[in-house]
């Protein structure tokens, strides 16, 4: 009976997008634009729930619940397993285009009817665009007969908490950009588009992806650093790319509408990254869905699935890019910017992210192109990206410091000198002290901590001043990334790693600590088995610390095989522990790594999402005031 | 089941998993030589587990990249230089193998267009500068 309700409460969705699709393109009657919104958003919440629904109950007559999950699996995860597959994760996506969609509505009025309309029928097109292709090729309501006991079961490497709300907090982030695009879409079609201010209404929705998209990104990297267990959490994967760029882009326009708002300036630039956002955000989602790149995040591949999606982008590219080559001439502003100015160093961070994005994006497509064009095939890797983006990162990060502290139009050199002199003094301090506790001089080392304490200790002298010229979400979020910068670098430049083989009572040494393999113990729980290991970590006063308990686990119903890394963290360092191959006899293997300030990056990354939280709140306001 | 019985079974039923999970360098691996050992992880950071997706063989617990692994040690203990070594994987295996793509008339796009990117950008920017009105 759900499933059967679920897949037409999908269709009705269906039915409600192109209804909506029509009744906004005419913008006759309110009445009918608020049926086909309402409708949308309730009949593609019952399909969510359901699909939701015959997830617990674990009801195997559906075949996406026969293949993505089983009757032992905790709850939790029978929820997340929802989303944690291709079919179910489209049902999300519509869920949030959907929730974007009626937030859209919700600020129709008589003045701006002819703007929201235009924006509600963009809109309208990308949601019947996604279900139709939910339906045609992913549909998860798909029955399978006869119905089955059980099912297959479900990855145990995501089995995880992080993991199960990344994939929603990245949907917010993605689709929060189509919000972006059909309001870019309307300004440009609408005839008096310059009169409605179409920033105001596209700030708190871009406010709102980046915001989500970064934390998003944060807690997937956040799950691989505990989960994947080699210590490292960013591994430039097609699909972490995919998030990545979007991100990029998305940070470029968040400052450009800045400029859009206090200087008038940059409106033509800003439609064109709001559109080039959400297209990388389908084109994400279409190398990942296609199976065309390899990587990490398998999702069950259909070729017919990466065609739809491949010609669906096309035609928003295209029509979208058209658009804006055709109409877009009434936003170009022929503003001076002089370079030494809080617009001049938004300008500057936006050409770096729009490179960084386009050497991403490269990077992501150049084997495919490699191949098709000379049957070749070649790899870009980690050192590819650490040779090309950090480079370009550093100027963006340095001038990232100074912009907020500079004023608008025109700022004297030697005032500003007088200003910065403090933070270069504290950075100065800050930094021969981190050098002083990890003595290692690394080039890149000593860079990335310099930009880092550049970046902290510009905005604590803000926040101490109370400088009315700077948004409190916009110090909080540049601490934040002050911190990540800080949390990366040292993670990276300063990680110690031992590998070695290890028995019963023995012991190995790394850094200050003693760790000692105390036992190994055996396992059983209702979804897995596992060996754990108990080591005890003993400091130089030899006080112990803490018992780190790495275990490997085995999913009998999966057949599958995972690795628990055991962390003991605190603000300085983590140590991290995995269990490897061995017996009794012969001892197991042992990998430990020592990480100094990694947990700096998980806080920056909350700060950040504060940050962006206070900015929403304050860009709602300014919102409110309109009405 | 005594406790060392089943600890003893485990382990025999894992280790076959663990030939095509993720694990990195084994102690018998090391060399003794600890210069010779960090070139051997950089030349490894650098190679890509060719059955793996978007793995290094140094991340890598597949046999193949194990077998690499000792190979590249091996190599280095001969005294063989970095691009010697680098030139026998390719010999071997091709460009894919290599997670850094070398600089190639196929691949001059790939290193150059950033900085290309980088021109274009701001050359746009300051040529606008120039036509507009100073404000």
């Amino acid at each position: 009976m759900a499933p059967t309700l679920g897949n037409f409460a999908l269709w009705l969705s269906l039915f409600f997008a192109i209804f909506q699709f029509f009744t906004s393109r005419k913008n006759n009657k309110l009445k009918f634009i608020t049926v086909s919104v309402n409708g949308l958003l309730i009949s593609s919440l019952i399909s969510f729930f359901l699909l939701m629904y015959v997830h617990i109950v674990s009801d195997f007559s559906v075949l996406n619940v026969f293949q993505n999950s089983h009757t032992t699996k905790p709850l939790l995860y029978k929820i997340s397993g929802v989303w944690g597959n291709h079919e179910g994760s489209m049902l999300l996506w519509i869920l949030v285009l959907t929730i974007f969609n009626y937030f859209i509505f919700k600020l129709y009025n008589k003045k701006n009817s002819a703007f929201i309309s235009k924006t509600l029928e963009t809109q309208a097109f990308i949601t019947t665009g996604f279900i139709l292709f939910t339906i045609l090729t992913s549909n998860p309501f798909e029955r399978m007969i006869p119905a089955q006991e059980n099912g297959l079961g479900f990855n145990p490497i995501l089995q995880d908490p992080a993991l199960a709300i990344h994939p929603p907090l990245l949907y917010i982030g993605y689709v929060g950009f189509s919000a972006a695009f059909s309001i870019s879409i309307a300004t440009l079609s609408v005839e008096d588009g310059e009169k409605i201010p179409w920033h105001i209404y596209m700030k708190p929705f871009v406010l709102a992806a980046w915001t989500f998209l970064s934390i998003g990104i944060a807690l997937g990297a956040l799950w691989a650093y505990y989960e994947l267990g080699w210590g490292g959490w960013w591994f430039w994967d097609p699909v972490e790319n995919a998030s990545f760029m979007p991100w990029l882009l998305g940070t470029a326009l968040l400052h450009s509408l800045i400029i859009v708002e206090k200087r008038k300036s940059l409106r033509a630039w800003v439609l064109l990254l709001s559109i080039l956002a959400f297209l990388l955000s389908v084109i994400g989602t279409f190398l990942v869905r296609s199976g065309i790149l390899t990587s990490v995040h398998t999702f069950a591949l259909d070729p017919s699935r990466g065609i739809y999606i491949l010609i669906f982008a096309a035609l928003l590219g295209g029509y979208s890019l058209i658009l804006f080559g055709v109409k877009s001439k009434r936003y170009f502003d022929n503003n001076y910017f002089t370079f030494f100015s809080k617009e001049g160093s938004i300008l500057i961070n936006n050409i770096l992210m729009v490179v960084i994005c386009s050497t991403v994006f490269l990077g992501t497509i150049y084997p495919l192109l490699i191949e098709a064009l000379t049957n070749n095939k070649i790899s870009v890797g980690e050192p590819y990206y650490n040779s090309t983006v950090i480079p370009i990162m550093i100027p963006a990060i340095l001038v990232m410091g100074i912009g907020p502290i500079l004023g608008w139009g025109k700022e004297d050199k030697s005032k500003t000198l007088k200003k910065i002199f403090p933070t270069i003094l504290l950075t100065t301090i800050m930094t021969i002290f981190i050098f002083l506790i990890y003595q290692s001089y690394s080039v890149i080392g000593i860079a990335g901590i310099i930009l880092a304490f550049w970046i902290i200790s510009n905005n604590l002298l803000i926040l101490i001043k109370k400088d009315k010229n700077c948004s409190m979400g916009m110090i909080i979020a540049h601490l934040g990334i002050g911190l990540v910068i800080l949390g990366i670098t040292s993670s990276s430049v300063w990680q110690e790693e031992k590998i070695t083989k290890m028995k019963i009572d023995s012991e190995t040494k790394i850094k200050k600590y003693n760790i000692v393999f105390e036992k190994i113990n055996e396992i059983k729980e209702s979804n897995y088995v596992a060996l754990r290991g108990d080591f005890l970590v003993y400091d130089d006063k030899k006080n112990i610390i803490t018992i780190l308990k790495p275990e490997n686990r085995f999913y009998l119903i999966k057949n599958n095989f995972t690795t628990e890394a055991s962390i003991h963290t605190n603000l300085f360092r983590d140590l991290y522990i995995v269990l490897g191959e061995g017996n009794l006899n012969d001892g197991w293997i042992v990998r430990i790594y020592y990480n100094p300030l990694v947990i700096w990056i998980w806080i920056g990354s909350l700060i950040i999402f504060i940050g962006g939280i206070v900015s929403m709140n304050i860009n709602l306001r300014k919102l409110k005031i309109l009405y | 089941m005594t406790n060392k019985t089943f600890i003893i079974i485990i382990s025999i039923f894992l280790i076959q998993f663990f030939l095509n999970s993720s694990y990195t360098v084994e102690p018998d691996e090391v060399l003794e030589n600890q210069k010779q050992e960090l070139r051997a992880r950089d030349i490894s950071k650098n190679v890509r587990c060719m059955i793996c997706q978007n793995q290094s063989i140094d991340e890598s617990n597949a046999p193949l990249a194990k077998d690499l692994r000792i190979i590249i040690r091996d190599k280095i203990k001969e005294g063989n230089n970095d691009k010697e070594i680098y030139k026998f994987l390719t010999d071997r295996y091709g460009d894919f193998i290599l997670l850094k793509p070398p600089l190639k008339l196929s691949t001059l796009a790939l290193w150059f267009l950033p900085f290309i990117f980088f021109i274009i950008g701001f050359f746009i920017v300051f040529v606008n500068n120039k036509k507009s009105k100073k404000i």
